[in-house]
């Protein structure tokens, strides 16, 4: 028997549980929040996706750190600098092509007020939203940019050539140029997916706030989160993209507790196609208007130039 | 900022490159429309600026695609947007997609202009393809024709079908964009075919006349689109703001003044012709300049 066989053969012990990761054969507790604090089961072709629930966020960053830890990104900076950016804790500032997630703190205070009476602190983890009817993947000109068998959006970098138009079709500014000249996003932690790991951003949160699982049992978890929160009176919280409505739906959909502008995000966020009738038509008009200007001028120059040589 | 505002976008950094790569594409598409034009329509006087927009055109085409090319972040990928890299030799077309769409307008444009190209280079000015008689010299200035108009309005089209304030507010750009590059590629044809015939010359300078007017009344409809948009991003950023008084100024007033001057000394029709190439300039960077600023 070769070495390799015998170490194929070995049986893992059991492992103790960390943070939601899967313990087979025991079943699976609930959070508070309704999130399922033990494996989360999927299988290709199933769509699934993240539900982030913005209320029970607590700023850690351990999602970002998680990410950048898994897939390797390098610091925006360089790995011997940093930014202070003086907004609050937020010193990544936004999604980029080395930073696929990002924790936005929002500090929605009246700074007239020495009390600070009435203030809000909200923090929410952004992050690639993989929309059901992606822009990027729409205008992408080289198809680089795929949907996987699990419904999330993948940009394939030995593809991508870096024209840069995904860039200006995505409504949520999502994409960015990476260090090695393509476009660069949240993979979904593709290469996790395909394993049947659960995103690491979602394994490292650890207050459930990130929710991972297909995406029929996030919205039910959802559903029944908001419910309970309507019930505490906290009448302001609503879902962002969890309905069809919203670009076919998100696949990273979230649970806000104001308005989608108070956390940066668009009220109502367009494919880039909703121009492509109405440019490409006035575009076709304007090649009729502009073969019958041109015959227009050809027959009128050949008129006068007729009368000026029968005048003479 | 009305509630169809995105606080949330980033921008491409499409800089001087694309710049001059949509200048320069409006040139050589207006080039080869309004040689293919005099070649449908014309008459024996025209052959000598027909001869020289089908000598213009291909040199221009392989400029303007030398800098789209230099602009990508992988420039030796480029023909992943002609043909699938991965299932070799698919060919790579997405027809909802304005970039895709255009790629294929330079490859079938880029064949028609290179024929052309070849004929005036061998046959000499009246052609052998494209001599008078020839119908099939007929069917490529016409199919070079709709390839010129195409690849002088498609980039609008692409600035449009975006999610970028400015660039996706007003659906104009593709008309706005083409009549532009067919004037400027009219001018272009003037500046260097001034000593023709003045026959071929006053057509032209009719047809180019005709171009500004229709750029005018599809700017004005192109700013007015921008609404709320625009107050903020062009009537609120002095130095765009800045941009288009110098397209609707240099580019439009100036050159039509200059024309309709009677008896007019000869440099004014040089004069008004590099105005219009300034013109068409100055637009497509204060276009890319809305929402990226004019530094790009």
């Amino acid at each position: 028997m070769t070495l390799f066989k015998l170490l194929a053969d070995q049986t893992l012990p059991p492992q103790p549980q960390v943070g939601n990761s899967p313990v087979p054969g025991q079943s699976v507790p609930e959070t508070a929040t309704g999130a399922p604090a033990g494996p989360v089961t999927f299988a290709a072709g199933q769509p699934v996706g993240f539900f982030t629930d913005t209320t029970v966020c607590i700023g850690c960053k351990a999602c970002e750190v998680a990410c950048k830890e898994w897939n390797q990104l390098p610091a925006e900076l360089g790995p011997d600098h940093f930014r202070l950016s003086g907004r609050s804790y937020d010193n990544t500032l936004e999604l980029s092509g080395t930073t696929f997630r990002h924790v936005k703190f929002i500090e929605d205070f009246d700074v007239a007020d020495p009390n600070r009476v009435g203030g809000r602190w909200l923090m929410m983890s952004d992050v690639c939203k993989h929309c059901v009817q992606a822009g990027c993947l729409e205008v992408c000109p080289t198809g680089a940019i795929i949907r996987t068998e699990f419904d999330t959006v993948y940009i394939q970098e030995d593809v991508c050539n870096g024209c840069r138009y995904c860039i200006a079709a995505c409504p949520f500014g999502v994409i960015q140029m990476n260090e090695r000249n393509v476009a660069g996003k949240c993979t979904f932690c593709y290469d996790r997916l395909q394993s049947g790991l659960t995103p690491a951003c979602a394994q490292a949160c650890p207050t459930a706030s990130i929710q991972f699982g297909p995406i029929s049992q996030l919205q039910q978890q959802a559903d029944a989160r908001l419910a309970t929160l309507h019930e505490q009176g906290r009448s302001q919280a609503r879902l962002y993209g969890r309905d069809e409505a919203m670009l076919g739906g998100l696949n990273a959909f979230y649970l806000l507790e104001d308005a989608p502008s108070t956390y940066g995000l668009p009220e109502s966020p367009k494919l880039p196609s909703r121009n492509l009738g109405a440019s490409g038509g006035l575009a076709v008009a304007g090649a009729i208007l502009a073969g019958l200007a041109g015959l227009l001028a050809l027959r009128k120059r050949r008129t006068s130039s007729r009368r000026e040589s029968d005048a003479a | 900022m009305p509630p169809e505002f995105n606080p949330s976008f980033q921008v491409p950094n499409w800089s001087w490159w694309i710049v001059l790569y949509f200048f320069f594409g409006g040139i050589t598409g207006g080039t080869y429309f309004a040689a293919a034009w005099l070649d449908l329509f014309g008459d024996a006087r025209d052959r000598a600026a027909i001869w020289l927009g089908h000598l213009l055109t291909f040199p221009l085409l392989v400029l303007c695609t030398a800098f789209l090319i230099v602009d990508l972040g992988q420039p030796l990928r480029f023909w992943h947007m002609l043909l699938q890299s991965e299932r070799l030799p698919l060919p790579m077309f997405k027809a909802y997609s304005p970039m895709s769409f255009g790629s294929v307008i330079l490859a079938v444009f880029g064949l028609v202009a290179f024929v052309s190209f070849v004929d005036a280079l061998l046959a000499g000015r009246d052609g052998r393809l494209h001599a008078p008689g020839n119908p099939i010299g007929k069917i490529v200035a016409a199919i070079g024709a709709v390839g010129g108009l195409a690849l002088a309005g498609y980039t609008g089209v692409l600035v449009n079908v975006t999610n970028l304030p400015v660039w996706s507010t007003s659906p104009w750009l593709g008309m706005l964009f083409l009549f532009s590059g067919v004037s400027t590629g009219i001018a272009f044809l003037l500046l260097i075919a001034r000593r023709y015939p003045s026959t071929t010359i006053e057509k032209l300078e009719e047809a180019d006349n005709y171009m500004m007017i229709l750029e005018s009344i599809a700017l004005v409809l192109f700013l007015l689109g921008l609404g709320v948009i625009g107050s903020r991003f062009i009537l609120g950023n002095p130095p765009v703001l800045a941009l288009f008084l110098v397209v609707i100024v240099v580019g439009l007033a100036v050159p039509f003044a200059l024309r309709f001057i009677p008896r007019r000394p000869a440099a004014f029709a040089g004069l008004a012709s590099v105005c219009v190439l300034v013109g068409g300039f100055v637009l497509r960077w204060a276009v890319l300049a809305g929402p990226q600023g004019v530094g790009l």
